[in-house]
């Protein structure tokens, strides 16, 4: 999707009020830059110019205007970023880095473009660690919200016959298929989904990394998902939302069985009962 | 300077978790004139880590941060992994989804970053004020719209750590000239009087 930044010179105090009117316009986001300038950036088609001029007229200002099309706006971190090893069981690195030495059980390639899931945060590190606990072999595994695809992919290294995955992000999507190539993880199928209502199968693990309000939304749907006795890891949970998400579980008879803490991150074991 | 504390914590936290002498005593403990002199060259070596190398100004919705303009272009050009940035804003903000807020952004020289969100801006919660009191979910096409001085003392309260007032009084000041300027009448009498 592209976008159109508008920039403008203005006061300090107008600078607020034209966040405020341009957020009512449809703007998504202002970058504030020295000299009291002020970018505003709004998705294309959602673009009315005659609109924005007569509110920016209104105040006395005007704006120059510059398309902005899609990229990969994490180029640069991507092209120097770190390995990461989750103790001697999963490495994970960019094609351009060598092979880990020694070698770890799994070793994942990911190019991440703008998509999330490359072990660096502890959300993601935790999951993995958690999954290194679970046998794999020939189980059905379904990943909710699956960014660069890696615990699917790690799902796969591990011996899971099917692992289904969503993501809300079609650009996810594509990331997740092309690091399953990649990765010669034959039994992922990705696909566009923002939600789990459609999924009629059933799953020995359900894998999410997201956030508490997702999680919470769909905490049933989850565990519908889940054979008796399945195993649910949720990630993406800040230490301080611990008893929201706990008090969800249980009212959908989740019972936790293990937690790790890294950051003030939380990443939960629970079994479907 | 307030930001020369905060940095001389930060490093003394890290000194007493990271130190290698760590276990072999207390960090507050006294010990040799040398032991002294290695902890003070680790506490500089740690401010040196933890160079900045630029601050970033943005504001934007709670909740809804992606690697789209303007996070994107805003923190890509500067080496910092965007997408770390979008999870730890969406899961500190997920309580203030949709609403416009200012986050100034601290980038170090080895990529890493430093978060702060502030409230979102009087004029932001004078429109949404304005709006509660019209009982219109349309934004108002005339800026002809009108807030109580309950919601502009409201206002104040959440933005005085940001206004530099030092009474509230002065804060509803400001707030009530941001309406102004808006086109956003406060009906009634101020509660000072006139």
């Amino acid at each position: 999707m592209s976008h159109i930044a508008i920039t403008l010179t203005c006061t300090a105090e107008l600078k607020d009020i034209l966040v405020a009117e341009l957020s009512e316009k449809g703007f998504e986001g202002f970058e504030e830059q020295a000299g009291n300038t002020l970018v505003a950036y709004i998705p294309e088609q959602d673009f009315n110019e005659t609109d924005i001029r007569a509110l920016t007229a209104g105040y006395n200002v005007t704006f120059t205007q510059e398309r902005i099309g899609q990229t990969n706006w994490n180029a640069v971190w991507e092209s120097n970023f770190e390995p990461v090893l989750v103790d001697d069981f999963c490495g994970i690195r960019a094609s351009f880095h060598p092979a880990f030495v020694p070698a770890p059980q799994h070793e994942i390639m990911i190019t991440p473009k703008m998509s999330f899931g490359t072990g660096h945060h502890a959300t993601t590190y935790s999951m993995i660690k958690l999954m290194k606990g679970i046998d794999f072999r020939s189980k059905k595994v379904f990943d909710f919200g699956t960014g660069t695809g890696i615990l699917a992919i790690l799902a796969a290294k591990m011996g899971a016959s099917v692992i289904d995955a969503i993501d809300i992000d079609t650009w996810s999507v594509e990331n997740t298929k092309e690091n399953v190539t990649n990765n010669n993880a034959l039994p992922v199928k990705v696909w566009q989904a923002d939600s789990l209502k459609g999924i009629r199968d059933n799953y020995n693990v359900v894998l999410a990394n997201i956030n508490r309000n997702i999680l919470l939304e769909f905490m049933a749907d989850m565990r519908r998902l889940l054979v008796r006795d399945g195993i649910l890891l949720l990630s993406g949970i800040l230490k301080e939302d611990e008893s929201a998400i706990l008090e969800t579980a249980r009212k959908n008879a989740l019972v936790l069985e293990s937690q790790i803490e890294k950051d003030n991150w939380l990443a939960m074991k629970l079994l479907a009962r | 300077m307030p930001k020369s504390k905060f940095f001389l914590r930060v490093n003394i936290l890290l000194y007493t978790f990271a130190s290698p002498l760590k276990g072999k005593f207390s960090p507050f403990s006294f010990g040799s004139p040398d032991r002294w002199w290695g902890r003070f060259n680790q506490i500089k070596l740690y401010n040196m880590a933890k160079e900045i190398a630029t601050y970033v100004k943005l504001q934007v919705k709670g909740g809804q941060a992606n690697p789209a303009p303007p996070i994107g272009p805003a923190l890509g050009s500067k080496g910092v992994n965007i997408m770390e940035f979008c999870k730890q804003f969406n899961a500190r903000t997920q309580d203030k989804m949709g609403k416009v807020l200012p986050v100034l952004l601290t980038v170090y020289t080895d990529k890493s970053f430093d978060f702060v969100i502030k409230t979102p801006p009087a004029a932001v919660q004078l429109l949404e004020a304005a709006k509660l009191q019209s009982g219109s979910k349309e934004p108002n096409r005339n800026k002809v719209g009108k807030v109580t001085w309950a919601q502009v003392e409201a206002i104040a309260t959440d933005k005085m750590a940001d206004l530099n007032c030092f009474t509230k009084e002065s804060a509803m000041k400001m707030v009530a000239g941001t309406a102004r300027s808006m086109g956003i009448t406060v009906d009634g009498n101020a509660p000072w009087g006139n």
